[in-house]
């Protein structure tokens, strides 16, 4: 046992002189490493003064602290004194009962920061988020995309006239087979008559009866011919009754392409009737909710903790800062404080005034909170003058769409946060601008309603309600009305652009259907008419035979007769009459 | 299989080292604790200080802690019901509520189910637990220390001393 108490003493003479002439370099290396590890950027801290009595403080000297999120340092002090109360160390708790420092900066450029190289590669198997996939969402669900181009290629693709082309064949099939039959028919008859007119031969006529038997014949070709006419005038009918049904077919295929383009511009107009604000706030709070929240270390075998039983009625809280003063409160970056803590056990009331003026981005930035019970915190936020950077905010093949920098931003947060905290926030965008800049020379949907939008102020109400694990989240703004409001102006104006082009289209369409038939309708008006030609001149060539013959059996018969009458009148002479 | 082969005749190395049977005891029972009391910064360094103080055999406690502590993890469900039964007590709340007061006293997660069944368990089974490894120590040297030094098998690893060598163990 005395070799034991012995060992102790020696091992605490040794510890203590070790630990208070090495205290500063062990703590100055703790609070870069935990700063580090959790910034993953580069801190800077010269040194640390750690005095012991009449209380315990630390006081950090050109402490540089980076913000994990930007280039810059969220604070960036000469020197920074945290007084903490020793005895609460004692009891698991860490109670602060001052923080000050009169020569802070807050988000300080004026140096550069580094990141620091990690060995341990992060695992890449998550895509990386940014901010551009929740707009580049609600860019696409706001804008109707009616693309000249990309339209007409797409109609002439999916307009078949196959059906007509097949129709105008079977027409025209239909009407050769009959004008063909016809022909044949006619050019049969002729033939026949060719025939029997070269049968008849006036010149031998010597009695009446020849001239009956002739007259009898002519009559019968007469009558022949009267079918051949008829027939002629069928062949006629066949072929206008088949032009008239081409050109029906011809209508269908107009009224076809007509009604793919009317259904077409119905389908492109009528769609997304979700609120573009709701979405647009849902999908920007999710994506900072997934992008802050702290990562859940993967573990293999979860281990068992156990339960842990609280005996301490007086508990002092798990962390607490009493009294907390950065800079003056004439300076523009003040934060002033009392009493900041969570958690139980806290009876004292607290309070926070962060005020930031004449900052590069914004002009002013008010902000208080206040708790009664360390549970319930009542916040009240008021940025004005706030500047957005130029920004991309939505870019494709096409175009690239720009927000340009905007130094008239206003943002209000009120409400209460807690286990089931209740805050509204309300953002006024004054007149803001944007820039298409084109990377093709394709048409785009939306460098054609860029053009409505500049200037209209925009407005979002925000109002959150639950915590981060589970949230309800209801937003309002201007945006469902000033999409729809120049939704509808830019598709008035694109409409009139649109039916001319239409009509072009239309045209072009009509056009390859008309080459996809012509040549067979061509085909069938030029053995129409060689048809037409070749029964109509032989028509005629008999008409005039006919003619001929007749009238030379006219002259034939005029003869006969006179040649009767002077036979008989010089027999009533003979017989003294 | 080599590193298992290793890992015998390593422990072979220190039963049959010049150390005495009651360090060796004594270092295995704090072992024991250590690695059964989930880590606290007030507990595991007061092990340590104990195992130094007391002469134990710091090379068998760091050589058997991990070993244990990859196995006493799966005693935790029963460590914590003897915590329960020992926090949850009516009689003890009085003593429990001013022992939270105490300073310090905190760091030790005393108030713990599975820490305080650790305590619980390892006050109780230590002494015993010396005596076993004491009683299965003096057993070993008596009886089969002698028997395996002669054996084929324990020629046989002295033989092959080159190969921890060779895998870059020593």
């Amino acid at each position: 046992m005395k070799y034991f108490i012995k060992f102790i003493l020696i091992f605490l003479v040794c510890c203590i002189p070790t630990w208070v002439i090495f205290d500063d370099v062990i703590i100055k290396s703790v609070i870069i490493q935990l700063t580090q590890k959790a910034t993953k950027k580069k801190t800077n801290l010269a040194s640390v003064k750690i005095t012991y009595f009449p209380e315990l403080s630390l006081t950090l000297n050109d402490f540089q602290c980076p913000n994990p999120m930007q280039q810059n340092y969220v604070l960036s002090a000469k020197k920074l004194r945290i007084s903490i109360d020793a005895s609460a160390l004692l009891h698991q708790s860490l109670v602060i009962n001052d923080i000050v420092s009169m020569d802070a900066i807050f988000f300080d450029t004026s140096s550069p920061v580094y990141p620091i190289k990690n060995t341990v590669q992060e695992s890449s198997e998550e895509p990386k988020k940014t901010m551009s996939i929740p707009i580049k969402k609600l860019v696409d669900s706001a804008m109707p995309v009616i693309s000249n181009s990309s339209f007409a290629n797409d109609m002439k693709d999916a307009v078949d006239f196959s059906k007509e082309t097949d129709d105008i064949n079977a027409i025209i099939s239909s009407a050769e087979d009959q004008i063909l039959s016809n022909k044949n028919q006619v050019l049969k008859s002729l033939n026949n008559s060719f025939f029997e007119l070269n049968g008849l031969n006036v010149s031998n006529v010597s009695s009446l009866d020849d001239i009956r038997d002739i007259q009898k014949k002519l009559t019968t070709l007469y009558e022949y011919l009267n079918q051949i006419s008829n027939k002629i005038d069928d062949t006629s009918l066949i072929y206008k009754s088949a032009q008239s049904d081409i050109q029906a077919v011809h209508n269908e295929a107009k009224e076809k392409i007509t009604s793919s383009l009317s259904s077409s511009i119905l389908n492109q107009s009528t769609d997304n009737d979700a609120s573009i604000s709701t979405t647009l706030v849902k999908n920007t709070f999710d994506f900072l909710i997934q992008k802050f929240s702290p990562k859940q270390k993967k573990q293999l075998r979860p281990q068992f903790k156990g339960t842990t039983y609280r005996f301490q009625t007086n508990q002092p809280p798990k962390f607490m800062i009493r009294r907390l003063t950065i800079n003056s409160p004439e300076s523009n970056q003040h934060i002033n404080g009392k009493n900041i803590g969570f958690g139980p056990n806290i009876t004292d009331k607290m309070n926070l005034l962060i005020q930031f003026l004449n900052q590069p981005s914004y002009a002013s930035f008010l902000t208080t909170v206040t708790s009664d019970n360390s549970k319930q915190y009542a916040i009240q936020s008021t940025l004005k003058g706030g500047r957005i950077a130029q920004r991309k905010l939505f870019e494709n093949d096409d175009i690239r769409l720009n927000f340009l920098e905007n130094k008239s931003v206003s943002l209000n947060i009120l409400g209460q946060i807690s286990k089931r905290s209740d805050i509204s926030a309300l953002v006024d965008i004054i007149q803001p601008e944007y820039r298409v800049i084109n990377k093709s020379t394709n048409k785009n949907a939306i460098a054609g309603i860029v053009p409505f939008l500049n200037h209209q102020d925009l407005t979002f109400k925000l109002d959150f309600k639950g915590n981060l694990s589970a949230y309800e989240i209801e937003a309002s703004s201007n945006l469902d009305e000033l999409v729809k409001r120049v939704q509808t102006a830019f598709i008035n104006k694109q409409m009139s652009a649109f039916k001319k082009e239409q009509d072009k289209i239309q045209n072009e369409m009509q056009l390859t259907f008309i080459r996809q038939t012509k040549d067979s309708e061509a085909s069938f008006d030029k053995r129409y008419k060689k048809d037409m030609n070749q029964m109509t001149k032989q028509k005629s060539e008999l008409t005039n035979k006919l003619d001929e013959i007749t009238n030379e059996l006219n002259d034939k018969k005029e003869s006969f007769k006179n040649n009767i009458k002077s036979e008989l009148k010089q027999s009533l002479k003979t017989f003294g009459f | 299989m080599i590193t298992i082969f290793l890992f015998i005749k390593k422990c072979l190395g220190y039963l049959n080292s010049n150390e005495s049977i009651e360090n060796i005891s004594y270092s295995l029972t704090i072992a024991f604790v250590f690695a059964l009391i989930p880590f606290n910064i007030i507990i595991h360094p007061l092990l340590v200080i104990f195992l130094v103080a007391l002469n134990g055999n710091a090379l068998i406690f760091l050589f058997i802690t991990p070993i244990l502590s990859i196995i006493t993890p799966n005693v935790y469900q029963e460590v914590h019901l003897v915590g329960d039964l020992i926090l949850s007590q009516p009689s003890a709340q009085p003593f429990f509520y001013k022992l939270a007061t105490v300073p310090l006293l905190g760091f030790s997660s005393w108030n713990n189910t599975v820490t305080m069944g650790a305590y619980a368990v390892s006050l109780i089974s230590c002494v015993p637990l010396y005596f076993f490894y004491f009683f299965l120590l003096t057993l070993y040297r008596r009886h089969v220390l002698s028997k395996l030094k002669n054996s084929r098998m324990f020629k046989w690893t002295k033989s092959l001393s080159w190969m921890t060598y060779f895998l870059g163990k020593k």
